[in-house]
């Protein structure tokens, strides 16, 4: 039966997509799985829009494409930039050769040099209440004056006449065209990471002086590739005659060279000429005209055709391997957790700590990572992911084991011998099914050492709401998705003064753990940082404010002709570092 | 003297004649007494009390093997049969509970609002049509929002929201009765309301709750698994909705039989009751009477 409804809407889909396939030269055909909603670099707050901007706007900073940790490296700017003693003025060398894209908003509509003013201007129109940025948080509070000026201009206009954007920011400074210095309101390690985001990325005044509201749908940036069509369902880019000449990186993490990922080692980027977004939000028409060689590679693998993809035991099909497709999946830089409300009086707590340790180690983790995520994934120990500075492949979490004899030691010491006297706890969880199937996975882990857990399932806004105010007692099926892969957006979480409803969700409040966290945030020396990580490790570990569950795989799909694909959780535009083996493709096309 | 048949047949046995002369309704209301004893067994615990036990690995196909086995196993291993006949109990409960608390309320509105007219009537109209004006689901969310998740809150929110229909009914079989000899008859000899409402008036219109009754049921059956799969329904046991709601993502993996067994069993007691529902009908219609 399920095949026959395959086969229909497969039918249909081929009927409507049987575009005559002539030659497309060296493009890439990508399939977006949502709506772009904007090219604005002040709006881009999601996944999708991000990576739309990134093709075009450039940002001082961005990832080394392969590399792992994730390692920040210069985009725009010459060099890593120059920090004062004190850690707050960054000066920061702008490379010469860096043209925006000729544009009718430019004189003679040949586009000009980009100078360190810009980026003043950028990150001014990102601070100005006008524009209501979405990402506006990635620089609130950082930089000197800046905020300062953003309040100006939210009581009114002071002085008219001049315009807002010729008032001094104190902090933001062109020594001359080629240097930006920037000062900081205190010592910030994170801001580097602010400076890779598609949100800090330059933009020419004149455009947004000429377009506007319309630089949703249209874009001058600097970067590899110019906006051809915008369309509601497909987007066209084509190479950027004027780009500078940049190389494809030489050094890689291990195994690289093997995976063939160095092949192309300091070979002038972008590869393609031309890349083709289409819009397909549907799992199963992307997966379709995936198989029906209609895109180059596919992002976030639906996951209910996994089985056309993975066997039982997950290998990677018949199919997948006599077409040379390949399955490449990496930890994702996140965690799933079940967390326990630290206020509440059955669970929360320092009396409470045995019972939460026994919970976790009685919760066997092994089996849910081929029951609910294909495979794809690594059993967390800590909330440093792999990928992020401070991962520790060696660790183990004393409370991880799956070790039911001990859980029932710790529950009884905690005065609740095999369960008696501890009342029924509620675990909140959203209305999807991988949700519930987890979290009733975890209510018959919990139900064999006596604990019992009723289920309340609730809209994602209802239990965001239920969390915040810190209702919820134990809850689940929520992964936290690293912003940056600096190790403090995870360490954060459990930071006492962010308490609910703030980032620490859970409410844990420890001092020693706060005190270290303080220390952390000001310290730039690797090896202090990773000395305190280990003391605020053993410190939570001890008292399990929630259970780290999984590291959950990123994946990608891709045709044999397709090279230089890596996952990459940050690095947004990884399109330019794409190749494409046309001749290899035209032949399959015309088989 | 003319002698009266001895037993004259009530409309009550009347119907009860034809619809024993309907095959398919007889079949009809024997598959939901089968439902209706699965449930009872159910909820006794004689049947089906293990449904949380694994009785396999996960994702076992159906095999005729074991009894336990017959529709496969689901994700933890648990009998898909088990969960099935849980899920039954669940749908029965549901529908029963419905009408028991849809019912009162119908009536009694509707016998009011048809029998005294005027304001009576005005505010009964007003509120039912107030109701009626909400979409169903969104009253539902609500409803169950309200009360907190679970078994009971279903039975209430489709008991309060499902009663309109029948009030409509009634309401108008009260308008169409009040001026009709008989009841005119017994307020001559000095009837109050009370006892033309309900001596009177109420057994002539009572057919029509019956049907409304068994076409109800099945409504709240299918609201219950719609509101379980969408997660608002039971919470922490089996339901033919909450199995559907698992299957979304099984199937992609082959996995059909947990889809298939619970829409199987929620379809026949649907049919069974939609046939019933119009064999009820016909019976108690007498302008459908053919002899």
């Amino acid at each position: 039966m399920r095949y026959i409804l395959v086969f229909s809407l497969l039918a249909l889909i081929v009927g409507a997509a049987c575009t005559p396939r002539r030659d497309i030269g060296n493009t890439l055909r990508v399939a977006q799985r949502e709506k772009i909603k904007t090219l604005d670099p002040a709006h881009a707050n999601d996944f999708f829009s991000g990576t739309a901007v990134r093709r075009t706007y450039e940002g001082l900073y961005q990832y080394h494409y392969l590399k792992r940790p994730y390692e920040v490296v210069p985009n725009i700017a010459a060099a890593m930039p120059a920090i004062s003693a004190d850690g707050k003025t960054y000066t920061i060398r702008l490379k010469q050769d860096v043209y925006f894209q000729d544009d009718a908003c430019f004189p003679e509509g040949k586009g000009r040099r980009v100078v360190a003013k810009d980026f003043i201007f950028s990150w001014m129109r990102l601070a100005d209440p006008k524009t209501a940025s979405e990402v506006w948080w990635a620089l609130d509070g950082r930089i000197v004056g800046l905020n300062e000026w953003r309040e100006k201009l939210k009581q009114g206009d002071a002085n008219s006449g001049t315009s807002h954007y010729d008032l001094p920011v104190e902090g933001l400074k062109a020594i001359d065209d080629f240097t930006l210095e920037v000062r900081l309101t205190r010592e910030d390690p994170l801001f580097i990471h602010m400076l890779t985001m598609p949100a800090t990325t330059v933009l020419a005044r004149e455009a947004a002086e000429k377009y506007g509201q319309d630089l949703t749908t249209r874009s001058v940036g600097t970067g590899p590739f110019v906006l051809e069509r915008f369309e509601q369902n497909q987007i066209i880019w084509t190479r950027h005659p004027k780009y500078r000449l940049e190389t494809y990186p030489s050094e890689g993490e291990a195994g690289d060279r093997e995976a063939g990922l160095l092949a192309d080692a300091g070979k002038p980027i972008p590869f393609v000429d031309r890349i083709i977004d289409d819009v397909i939000s549907e799992d199963q028409p992307a997966w379709l005209n995936f198989q029906q060689n209609n895109h180059d590679y596919l992002v976030k693998i639906p996951k209910d055709n996994a089985k056309n993809i993975l066997t039982d035991d997950f290998k990677p099909t018949r199919e997948v391997s006599e077409r040379g497709m390949k399955l490449l999946s990496s930890p994702g830089v996140e965690f799933s957790y079940i967390a326990f409300n630290q206020t509440d009086p059955v669970v929360g707590g320092p009396k409470r700590k045995f019972l939460r340790q026994a919970m976790s180690l009685a919760y066997d983790e092994a089996p849910t990572i081929g029951m609910f995520y294909l495979g794809l994934g690594k059993k967390a120990e800590s909330m440093i992911p792999p990928g992020v500075f401070g991962y520790d492949s060696e660790y183990k979490n004393k409370y991880r084991e799956f070790n039911v004899a001990k859980a029932q030691e710790l529950l009884a010491k905690n005065g609740f011998p095999e369960g008696k006297g501890l009342p029924e706890l509620t675990y909140d969880l959203r209305s999807d099914p991988t949700a519930r199937q987890v979290a009733e996975y975890f209510v018959r882990s919990m139900a064999k050492i006596g604990i019992r857990i009723k289920l309340n399932q609730v809209s994602w806004p209802e239990l965001n709401s239920r969390i915040a105010k810190k209702q919820a007692q134990v809850w689940g099926g929520i992964v936290w998705v690293y912003d940056y892969p600096d190790p403090e957006n995870g360490l954060q979480l459990l930071y006492g003064p962010r308490e609910a409803p703030g980032s620490n969700k859970t409410s844990y409040k420890n001092p020693a753990y706060d005190v270290l966290f303080e220390k952390f945030i000001r310290t730039r020396d690797d090896k202090e940082r990773l000395a305190l990580i280990k003391r605020m490790r053993s410190i939570y570990e001890e008292d399990v404010p929630w259970i780290v569950a999984v590291h959950r795989n990123e994946n990608r799909l891709t045709h044999s002709w397709l090279h230089n694909l890596k996952v990459h959780a940050f690095e947004y535009n990884s399109d330019k570092y794409l190749r494409v083996d046309a001749e290899a493709r035209k032949r399959v096309l015309e088989r | 003297m003319i002698r009266l048949p001895s037993q004259s047949k009530s409309l009550w046995q009347d119907a009860w004649r034809r619809i024993r002369r309907d095959r398919l309704a007889l079949w009809a209301l024997g598959v939901i007494v089968l439902y209706s004893l699965v449930a009872l067994c159910s909820k006794f615990g004689l049947l089906a009390s293990t449904w949380d036990a694994e009785v396999g690995g996960p994702y076992a196909s159906p095999s005729f093997e074991n009894f336990k086995t017959i529709f496969g196993t689901d994700i933890f291993g648990r009998s898909v049969l088990y969960k099935v006949i849980h899920g039954t109990r669940v749908a029965m409960s549901v529908g029963l509970m419905t009408s028991l608390i849809a019912i009162p309320i119908g009536v009694t509105l509707g016998a009011f609002g048809g029998y005294f007219g005027g304001k009576v009537d005005d505010v009964i109209v007003w509120f039912y049509t107030t109701l009626s004006s909400i979409p169903g689901i969104m009253l539902l969310i609500a409803i169950a929002y309200i009360l907190g998740k679970g078994l009971f809150s279903v039975y209430i929110a489709l008991g309060i929201t499902s009663w309109v229909s029948l009030a409509r009914l009634i309401r108008g079989e009260f308008m169409k009765h009040k001026s009709r000899e008989y009841v005119i008859a017994a307020e001559a000899i000095g009837a109050g309301h009370r006892i033309r409402i309900f001596r009177h008036i109420l057994p002539n219109v009572l057919h029509i709750v019956i049907i409304n009754m068994s076409l109800q049921f099945q409504i709240a059956i299918k609201s219950e698994v719609i509101l379980s799969y969408l997660g608002l329904g039971v919470q922490g046991q089996p339901s033919w909705g909450v199995m559907i709601d698992d299957a979304k993502l099984e199937l992609a993996r082959g996995v059909w039989w947990q889809l298939t067994a619970a829409t199987f069993a929620m379809f026949f007691v649907i049919l069974a009751f939609n046939i019933l529902g119009d064999a009820l009908r016909d019976a108690f219609d007498p302008k459908l009477r053919k002899g």
